[in-house]
């Protein structure tokens, strides 16, 4: 089962709202959007207990780690809505002195606000200016619970291998067009196999340092909806790129071993991924 | 702790209205679906919102526990989870296959640290301790059994809605 989690930005605010039981089966996911959001710098968070009806340690635990997160960067989470059982757990284990906890969405949302200078972040503006009453209000209107942002999907060995596939193909009409069009030319009619060989290497790695660099993915990752990125998620340069790339040889090494280590690893981390701190992130 | 040889359950219930027995492999993911049930067997019976919610937080707990520290030491992970409804009382029997582990005998939680000192381990054993009215450990045939009582007085079980 999914935890439901409805989210809303406003002010420079990010407002998440699971719904239902957030249960230890359920706590993951709930980290995972919560660490999502302070990486891509929303550092000023106000969790809507108003639809939650369940929660257990695991919730204090990740809570915990975020105020810590959120305190090096200056930023804030506030605590709205709970129901009493919910609170009686912050109160029996010491927590309502670390966090802060608000009575009504109102009050929480004031709290949470970052101060007016550093509202004016781009992402963080409001498309139409709302309060948050409305806001709230509109968010309920919505009958249907919007399922919560997807975690970070990372990508396995099917997907890749056929993105490769695509590659593939893709490089090597390119050298056969480049080397008709040299031929016609009558450019290097006397290279040596070695010389091609090395062109084509050169060919191979622009194309895909090149591409996974700027956009992070070559067209057979385009096609599957693949793209490279850092550990942290973000892109990467085209050093980085480059390193994964030439990383590859050593993943072929050894019966490939390398490659197959993305059906094994957590972050389906092939040996070149791992080398070059890169995850393959499947978008949804 | 106890020890008794002769009964692997709690000594008789007298007065036990109803009775719920659950035997799972103890997964998370399993988590919600017990706590849905608790809390129709708790409607079914009046027993206040505060009672079940707890049950199903020292579940939510002992299950995670149990997943965490015992699974990876047991052959056959097994738990049973008993419920018994009482007029005045709740009783939560967990019962499982790990190795010995007393709840009772776990170290303190830090409940007083700040935010950056404080130590997360723990606090979910600290609920499981704190919550109910009266625990009961034993280990019989490297079973753990733990017995979790909560009371109430029945006012409370009508209009207990958060």
């Amino acid at each position: 089962m999914q935890l439901q989690m409805r989210e809303q930005r406003q002010g420079g605010v990010v407002i998440l709202a699971p719904e239902g039981r957030l249960d230890s089966g359920k706590i993951d996911q709930f980290d995972n959007v919560v660490q999502q959001r302070i990486r891509k710098g929303h550092h000023h968070l106000l969790i809507d207990c108003t639809n939650l009806v369940f929660a257990a340690s695991s919730a204090l635990r990740v809570l915990l780690q975020t105020v810590r997160a959120l305190n090096e960067r200056d930023g804030k989470l506030v605590l709205c809505n709970m129901n009493p059982h919910i609170h009686s757990i912050f109160e029996t284990s010491g927590f309502t002195r670390l966090m802060t906890i608000r009575d009504t969405f109102e009050e929480g949302f004031a709290e949470a606000r970052p101060p007016e200078t550093e509202a004016a972040e781009p992402e963080s503006a409001p498309a139409a200016e709302e309060t948050p009453q409305q806001a709230a209000a509109a968010a309920k209107e919505t009958t249907q619970p919007r399922e919560g942002t997807p975690s970070t999907v990372f990508a396995g060995i099917w997907p890749r291998t056929a993105a490769a596939a695509i590659d593939a193909v893709i490089l090597l009409a390119a050298t056969v067009l480049l080397d008709t069009a040299r031929n016609a030319a009558g450019i290097g009619t006397g290279w040596s196999n070695e010389t091609l060989l090395a062109l084509q290497a050169g060919l191979s790695w622009l194309y895909f340092a090149g591409m996974e660099s700027s956009g992070g993915a070559t067209f057979g990752k385009q096609a599957l909806q693949l793209r490279v990125a850092g550990n942290d998620g973000k892109a990467i340069g085209f050093a980085r790129a480059s390193v994964r790339h030439f990383g590859k040889f050593l993943s072929v090494l050894g019966a490939g071993i390398g490659f197959l280590m993305i059906g094994i690893t957590k972050q389906r981390q092939g040996l070149h991924d791992k080398i070059a701190g890169c995850v393959v992130i499947a978008r949804r | 702790m106890q020890t008794d040889a002769t009964h692997d359950q709690p000594p008789a219930a007298d007065g036990c209205i109803d009775e719920l027995r659950m035997e799972l492999s103890p997964r998370k993911s399993a988590i919600s679906s017990l706590t849905e049930v608790v809390e129709d067997f708790g409607r079914n019976h009046d027993i206040p919102d505060a009672q079940i919610f707890c049950i199903n937080v020292e579940i939510d707990e002992l299950m995670t526990n149990y997943v965490t520290h015992a699974y990876p030491r047991v052959r056959q992970p097994r738990m049973k989870i008993t419920l018994r409804a009482f007029a005045d009382r709740v009783v939560l029997v967990i019962e499982d296959s790990g190795p010995p582990f007393n709840p009772l005998e776990a170290p303190e939680a830090d409940l007083t640290s700040g935010i950056n000192e404080r130590r997360i381990g723990g606090m979910g054993l600290h609920l499981v301790r704190t919550y109910p009215d009266r625990i009961d450990y034993r280990c019989i045939d490297e079973r753990n059994i733990l017995s979790l009582e909560h009371k109430f007085s029945s006012s409370d079980a009508k209009g207990g809605n958060a």
